[in-house]
């Protein structure tokens, strides 16, 4: 019958289109309560455990940010190990960003604690992760603050000079043969 | 901070090194250039990208084995990407490194050079190392009784976009309605749509006369009723002389020429001569003829 295709092209696409629409408001539906759960993480209120099981990574990492803030420093470390390698670069480089400051804090602790070893472990971790999120994002302004951060808590142990990048020489560390000031023995 | 353009490396502080003259360079190559950003101004994790221009003979390719390989050069510097690439007689190196150094004070550290090897030659060319200051981003002390915050707080989840998906469901839900709309006009099975609506009308009113029978008076209300849907078709009144140029007009009537011209003879015998329609005409017949003319009307290309 003369018009049907066009009857046919109308009833496909009412439908096509009624299909996109219901699938982009379930998209604005998920994305307004994962922003919900957020700013609720945030505020510092754990979410309900329904609405973890269906967290996006968005979410997660608040989630850390959350555990961070109530110094359960284990379970942010946990989450945000789960979160690595998951989304864009941006998302990962926050991701390290924030395990490097989740190990610059325990350092910072140590220090204060004069645990010198510990923080020094703490550190070096640190600035892996500070290194990693800027390999990803080189314009990651707080992660390079928080590495020269982490630097100057554990100073590297060779010092670049003169333009020596080669590993310092063994006869160099025999320059103090002893320690200055310490006591030699009575006379 | 922020990589430096190529704009800026090229226009604006744009240093050309190692201009060999050309005595200097190996046999075969007839150009050779070292270009370089600024050498100052930058902070831990900054890029710096240097390229290499080399103008060279047929056969004559940068030899990948003499590139500096990429990863870690020394604890410091990081060369992220070596690559090379043809840009009409010349090819092109390109080196990204990104510097993790953290200076205490503004300090001046080189990115060492290396020999380009080029394919079947054995010359050298000297890509010479390059200097450039670095400069701290935060003050020396780290601890947190000194005052300032030690550290940059931890980064927080951007929003998710909700904006986009609601602006498109919207979109998508305004379309549906308008096909469906569509689909309702187009289609039979709705009792709306513009151009439906005369012979709908005469539907309607044929179909309040079934149950009489075919009296003088009900055959002239239904014929009448008819009539008007084809004048206000038509926009003015329609009489049989007429019927050759309504079809040439609307090819959708076509299929039912015989039966309209059928309607239009049996009318003017009811209406101006014995009173009984000849050809025979009832109003069950008329009603058919409506319903066919209202489909027609709604399928009108």
């Amino acid at each position: 019958m003369k018009g049907d295709w066009r009857v046919r092209l109308a009833a496909g696409l009412a439908l096509m289109l009624a299909l996109s629409a219901l699938l982009e408001f379930r998209q604005w539906r998920k994305a307004s309560a994962a922003n919900a759960d957020v700013a609720e993480l945030l505020v510092g209120h754990d979410i309900a455990p329904e609405r973890l099981a269906v967290a996006s990574p968005q979410v997660l990492l608040a989630r850390a940010v959350y555990f961070v803030r109530h110094e359960r420093y284990g379970d942010a470390l946990e989450l945000l190990n789960l979160l690595e390698a998951q989304g864009d670069a941006a998302f990962c480089a926050d991701v390290y960003y924030n395990q490097g400051n989740l190990q610059l804090t325990q350092a910072l602790d140590r220090v204060e604690k004069a645990e010198i070893d510990q923080a020094r472990v703490f550190a070096e971790m640190a600035k892996e992760a500070y290194r990693r999120a800027l390999l990803l994002v080189p314009g990651h302004w707080d992660a390079k603050y928080n590495l020269e951060a982490a630097m100057r808590l554990m100073p590297e142990m060779d010092r670049v000079s003169h333009a020596e990048d080669e590993p310092p020489e063994t006869e160099s560390k025999r320059l103090w043969t002893g320690l200055p000031g310490f006591p030699r023995g009575l006379p | 901070m922020l990589p430096v353009s190529r704009h800026s490396i090229f226009l604006l502080l744009g240093l050309w090194y190692g201009l060999a003259p050309a005595s200097e360079l190996p046999p075969g190559v007839k150009a050779f250039s070292f270009d370089t950003p600024r050498n100052f101004g930058y902070v831990i994790g900054d890029l710096i990208r240097h390229e290499v221009r080399v103008e060279a003979g047929v056969g004559q390719e940068i030899d990948a084995a003499s590139l500096p390989k990429e990863g870690w050069i020394n604890r410091w510097l990081m060369l992220r990407r070596a690559e090379v690439r043809s840009e009409g007689k010349r090819q092109v190196l390109t080196l990204e490194y990104q510097t993790f150094y953290s200076p205490l004070e503004v300090k001046n550290l080189a990115i060492p050079g290396f020999e380009l090897k080029l394919a079947g030659s054995d010359g050298h060319l000297a890509v010479p190392a390059w200097t450039f200051t670095t400069a701290p981003i935060r003050e020396l002390s780290v601890l947190r009784a000194e005052g300032q915050p030690p550290m940059r707080p931890d980064a927080v989840p951007a929003p998710v976009p909700a904006f986009g998906p609601a602006a498109a469901s919207a979109g998508f839900g305004l379309a549906a309605l308008g096909a469906l709309a569509w689909w309702a006009y187009l289609g039979p099975w709705l009792p709306f749509g513009m151009r439906g609506r005369y012979f709908a009308e005469a539907c309607r009113e044929l179909r309040g006369l079934r149950g009489q029978e075919d009296t003088q008076e009900a055959l002239h209300r239904g014929f009448a009723c008819l009539h008007q849907a084809f004048n206000r078709t038509l926009g003015e009144p329609l009489f049989i002389e007429g019927l050759d140029e309504f079809f040439l007009g609307r090819p959708a009537y076509d299929a039912l020429r015989n039966e309209i011209q059928d309607f239009f003879r049996a009318s003017y015998e009811v209406f101006f001569g014995e009173g009984a329609p000849v050809p025979p005409f009832d109003l069950a017949r008329m009603e058919a003829l409506a319903r066919s003319c209202l489909l027609a009307e709604r399928r009108r290309p």
